[in-house]
């Protein structure tokens, strides 16, 4: 064996159950969906039904405590909390959902092209890449919302142009470490096009790899969509946002502290949930964990 | 090493160029009319003119590039609109806040996350190990506003031991300004040291799977000899990686957290120069900070080189 | 003389499972004893047992002793005291076992300051004479290089070097020569044995290959499945092997597989002609005002294939011949020269044509694990190079063919529905075999194609080998760097060096009659199992009288 023998690890075993049984081994795994999995239904929910109106103010009920009719009480516009937190999960959940998949859209062909084209078109797409990453990412969303207006729509872009790189990086990557096997060479033998390979060996060997990346994304999307909102460019009233509520809650935390803690809370919970979820699938599908011993 | 240290300077200086040109194209070619943009739309005609002439609108747009980035080059940065001061010593003044708020929270980041990743990793798999790796779990998922105003919340309002926000100045007092200082930096250093923390475990676990561990040890060295010598040297090529990138997302992070301490820094010199939107402000100070970003990269990968003997020669 | 190490009924089981069973032998001074098995075997799980560097979880029962102490008993600090002084170890991977950001000189020096407790600048002077000892004076002056700046060849004399720093009384080396080429292979056994003798070391020598034990080891033990099934004196016990394990791989080692039936037609029109090929990469410069330089990887190559000839390719590691593998396959162009098979020049044809030449050869590759797709089922991989004739083929009739060729293979159609981690490695060559034979092509290149297999396994593939070549008519391009299994298998032989063919023959010619100097040195490098045998016997004989 005078060759140099990657050491591969073995074939992963791919059926289904097998993985399904080990996932729910897994504590990351079931801790993180079971977190992404709530926060998801409450967002989903949220479309057809709160318990209240978000965008009725009554000052009659400003700041009540907790109790049977109100959950989580009342903020100091006398809106219901609870309502409030639902209606911000959905609006997390969109803005992250649209952000990353954007990311993952516009990243992943690009990544793959460069990998694929190696030369001047890569270096084009690198390039590209180190100089979305000289801008520090909040920085620059501030810059695009507030030029372009504070919104939503805005912030998704903002957001999602800082998941194009990652994603590119990745799948380049990915592709890259793919590019010595043997079965591409086989596949090339076959008469089989570049594109036919990528869509059948490459982007098959690399979705796990993506899988675990998007779900560190979301988190950061998380993150980032409450920070924008926090700074007032996100998402505008009266839409709830977990990042405006922290905002609102701000000023009022020497009566009513509690107002700032659950909107946090919620943010913590779902960005705990997609890292968790995110680390759970790593240790299930990166073969790098399934290291032989020997 | 300088062969490589130059041809990663020529990367550099290509990417502030392509940087500078991205800045100067979303915000003084985008929008429309910049003059428009700053006075608002019910601006009289005339004020609009006179606006123009200042900003030397009328230039072609190459003109007002060219002589934008001369200008930065002799330390003109222009005058600001709202403030009509100029630009440089808004810069100058205001980063004598931020600069210690960036660095006084990356070294502390780093100070709390090095010895706990690596007494992590020596720990690995024991209860100690889960309890801290859970704890940077959360610390991860936690919005630095968010630690900041619970901070706010117990340390200002509760304790009344710490200021809720403002700053006093270096030149009125030291001793207030690194008051009103600790919090913020707590604040972005909390979230920034359970990543590391936990960057610094997982790379340690990976190079203790290395050949060349089992080397030491057969050499007869202690495992604890073996982890310092061989482990953690080896596992801070990508804790630097992360560190580069943590770096780009500490200004970010400023940018908030200056606005919630209201303090006088870069990051709310920028916010308020958009909200007013003071352009020539937000031209040259996020500038400024993308520069100083490119530049921390590149210390990382001069770093890298001084670490790791096998990329030196690689360009 | 009295085994100065000995191990007796050492078990090891990891995780609930037994690795090693009763496993006892001894090791004496200026001796060396070789442990043989195949992968799987626990013959590394013993030497990391000696070492006492189990993986964590594993449970060891038995004794170790060391000149009276019990290693069994010892706790971690007094074997700190123990490794690297007294019993050091020889690793398989030169390139991962040196830290690749020390230099050499440090990782050197580091055993003598912990183990001597001497100055820094006292290990470095005592460092410059370890590695004079192992073959690097100080006319290399690799005291501060790196570790990727050595050849494979010196990485493993500086791990050796790491070894005997400290004089070690015993010295374990785990495939201290698999990673290597051949002739590099022949100087570290050499400097193995040479410093055995000269320091009076007792030597645990692990390794797959029985000629490598056969010519290094005065005792051997032979191992399956954690148990020693046989040890004895090397000559002896070669003479009268009783367990049927180590007949089975005694005869493995030693088979060829049975001759061709009809000789080849050289005269024919060739099947392939290669002729005067060249590849070269461009380095990277040292700095932009120089001019660019090339590495000509295959210079000026010609050759042919007649069809049903089968064509040995051999070579040191970096000699080119992968590179030219993978121009012959259509899958780069050359940079001079031409290639032409049925006729034609694949990298000059209609896309009709092409696909005709693709469909006329394949090839198999050397690694059972990386040559799959591993989400892909059998069938889908074994009929993936039928994609060339889709047009012509209905999915009934792709699924007949793939079945057709695993039974051609020894595999049965109820394969096709598995995926590739079901199977071993042999059986995954026969996969990556049956994938070539799909399209019925005349030519198969074969790149190393049993380099990866264990020795029993890698008998039976060559024999699938022979069986093909008699029963389809099938000509081979044979690639590899294991001379044996040229041997075994080809009709003509060229010998590459440094990118240029330096002989050409047929192939018993070649390798009875070398005339260029290389392939001397090739030849001679390589153990010869019943010559080292016929040695040992005679040595044994003589010691016996």
């Amino acid at each position: 064996m005078n060759q140099e023998l990657p050491s591969y690890p073995p074939p992963a075993k791919y059926d289904a159950i097998s993985i399904w049984r080990k996932a729910l081994r897994s504590r990351s795994f079931v801790i993180g969906a079971v977190l992404a999995l709530f926060v998801l239904i409450a967002g989903v929910t949220s479309i057809f039904w709160t318990p209240y109106a978000i965008d009725v103010l009554d000052v009659s009920q400003r700041l009540q405590p907790m109790s049977s009719q109100y959950w989580f009480g009342t903020d100091q516009y006398g809106r219901d909390i609870l309502s409030m937190l639902m209606a911000g999960a959905r609006t997390s959940i969109i803005v992250a959902l649209i952000a990353v998949g954007m990311g993952m859209l516009i990243g992943v062909p690009l990544g793959l092209l460069a990998a694929a084209q190696r030369g001047l078109l890569e270096e084009m797409v690198m390039r590209t890449n180190d100089l979305i990453f000289a801008f520090p990412s909040l920085l620059s969303a501030v810059l695009i919302t507030s030029i372009f207006g504070p919104g939503t729509i805005n912030a998704v872009i903002a957001i999602g142009i800082f998941n194009i790189p990652v994603f590119a990086r990745v799948a380049r990557g990915g592709a890259l470490a793919l590019s010595g096997r043997e079965f591409l060479l086989a596949a090339r033998l076959s008469g089989k096009s570049t594109f036919l390979i990528t869509v059948e060996h490459v982007i098959p060997n690399i979705a796990n790899l993506l899988i675990v990346q998007a779900s560190i994304q979301l988190s950061l999307a998380i993150l980032a969509e409450a920070g924008l909102s926090y700074l007032g460019l996100g998402t505008q009233p009266p839409m709830a946002s977990w990042g405006r509520m922290l905002y609102e809650a701000q000023t009022m935390v020497a009566f009513a502290p509690q107002l700032a803690l659950y909107p946090g809370f919620a943010i913590i919970f779902s960005v705990l949930g997609f890292n968790l979820l995110g680390d759970g699938l790593r240790d299930l599908l990166d073969p790098k964990m399934r290291r032989r011993v020997t | 090493m300088l062969w490589f240290a130059f041809l990663r300077l020529i990367g550099l200086l290509t990417t502030l160029l392509a940087a500078s040109l991205v800045i100067f194209v979303v915000l003084e070619v985008l929008p429309g009319d910049p003059a428009e943009v700053m006075l608002g739309l019910n601006a009289q005609p005339d004020t609009l003119a006179a606006l123009r002439a200042e900003l030397g609108l009328n230039a072609p747009v190459t003109t007002r590039y060219v002589s934008w980035i001369l200008g930065m080059f002799q330390g003109d940065f222009g005058v600001s609109y709202t403030y009509s001061v100029p630009v440089s010593e808004l810069i100058s003044e205001r980063i004598q806040v931020s600069l210690p708020l960036a660095a006084s929270s990356l070294i502390l980041s780093t100070l709390i996350a090095i010895p706990v990743g690596v007494y992590s990793a020596r720990h690995h798999g024991k209860i100690i190990d889960t309890g801290i790796m859970s704890v940077a779990q959360i610390g991860i998922a936690v919005p630095n506003f968010w630690i900041a105003i619970l901070l706010v919340y117990v340390f200002a309002i509760v304790l009344r031991i710490l200021p809720s926000g403002g700053f006093p100045g270096w030149d009125v007092s030291v001793l207030g300004s690194l008051q009103a200082l600790l919090l913020p930096v707590v604040a972005l250093a909390l979230p920034q040291a359970s990543i590391l923390a936990r960057v610094m475990r997982s790379a340690l676990l990976d190079v203790l799977h290395e050949d060349y561990i089992r080397t030491a040890r057969a050499k007869g060295l202690s495992n604890k000899a073996t982890l310092w010598r061989h482990g953690v040297r080896n596992a801070l090529i990508p804790v630097l990686t992360i560190l580069g990138l943590q770096f780009s997302f500490l200004i970010a992070g400023t940018v908030i957290i200056e606005n919630l301490f209201y303090l006088p820094g870069l990051g709310r010199l920028i916010f308020q120069g958009i909200t007013q939107r003071d352009l020539i402000v937000v031209r040259s100070s996020v500038m400024l900070l993308v520069a100083l970003t490119i530049f921390v990269t590149f210390l990382v990968d001069i770093a890298y080189a001084a670490i790791d003997p096998r990329l030196r020669r690689r360009a | 003389m009295s085994a100065i190490f000995s191990a007796r009924d050492l078990c090891v089981s990891i995780n609930g499972k037994q690795i090693l069973r009763d496993v006892s032998f001894d090791l004496e001074r200026g001796k060396i004893l070789g442990l043989v098995g195949e992968s799987g075997s626990g013959k590394s799980m013993s030497a990391l047992s000696a070492m006492q560097l189990l993986p964590e979880g594993a449970i060891q029962t038995g004794e170790l002793s060391f000149e009276g102490k019990n290693l069994t008993c010892a706790n971690d600090t007094e074997m700190t005291h123990i490794r690297g002084k007294d019993i050091s170890m020889v690793f398989q991977e030169p390139m991962t076992a040196l830290n690749p950001i020390r230099t050499v000189g440090e990782q050197v020096a580091e055993g003598l300051r912990w183990h001597l407790r001497i100055s820094r600048k006292e290990a470095w002077e005592q460092t410059i004479d370890v590695l004079e000892r192992v073959g690097l004076g100080p006319e290399y002056g690799l005291m501060d290089r790196f570790p990727h700046q050595l050849s494979g060849g010196q990485r493993q004399r500086v791990v050796i070097a790491i070894a005997i720093a400290c004089q070690p009384k015993v010295l374990i080396a785990d495939e201290p020569t698999t990673a290597l080429d051949v002739t590099v292979q022949a100087q570290i056994l050499t400097l193995l044995k040479d410093i055995v003798k000269k320091e009076q070391m007792a030597m645990l020598l692990i390794s797959h290959d029985l000629a490598v034990v056969a010519e290094m080891a005065d005792t051997v033990a032979i191992m399956k499945d954690g148990v020693i099934v046989e040890d004895g004196p090397t000559g002896g016990l070669f003479d009268n092997l009783s367990h049927p394990y180590s007949q089975k791989l005694f005869e493995a080692s030693n088979h060829v597989p049975v001759p061709r039936q009809e000789p080849v037609d050289e005269r024919a029109q060739p099947l392939l002609k290669v002729s005067n090929v060249l590849r070269q990469y461009p380095l990277s410069r040292a700095s932009i005002f120089t001019r660019r330089q090339w590495h000509r990887a295959v210079q000026h190559v010609s050759f042919s294939v007649a069809p049903r000839q089968s064509l040995g390719l051999v070579g040191e590691s970096g000699c080119g011949k992968s590179t030219l593998a993978r121009t012959i396959l259509g899958l780069t162009p050359p940079d001079g020269g031409s290639i032409q098979f049925l006729g034609k020049d694949p990298f000059a044809v209609s896309r009709n044509d092409r696909r005709d030449l693709q469909l006329g050869m394949q090839a198999v590759f050397q690694d059972p694990y990386g040559s799959f797709d591993p989400r892909h089922t059998v069938e889908r991989t074994v009929s993936e190079p039928l994609h060339l004739m889709r047009s012509d083929l209905s999915r009934e009739q792709r699924r007949k063919r793939v079945h057709e060729v695993l039974e051609s293979v020894g595999l049965s159609s109820a394969d096709a529905n598995k995926y590739p981690h079901e199977f071993s490695g042999g059986q995954r060559q026969r996969i990556a075999i049956a994938r070539a034979l799909v399209t019925n092509p005349s030519l198969i290149v074969a790149d190393e194609p049993v380099s990866a297999l264990d020795v029993s396994i890698r008998a039976q593939i060559l024999d699938l080998f022979a069986d093909l070549r008699d029963r389809l008519g099938m000509a081979y391009l044979f690639i590899s760097h294991d001379l044996s299994v040229v041997q075994a298998i080809t009709d003509r032989v060229i010998v590459m060096n440094a990118g240029r063919i330096v002989e050409e023959g047929p192939t018993g010619e070649v390798f009875s009659n070398p005339k260029h100097p290389y392939t001397r040195l090739l030849v001679s490098a390589v153990p010869d199992l019943n010559e080292a045998l016929r040695k040992r016997r005679k040595k044994e004989n003589k010691d016996r009288q």
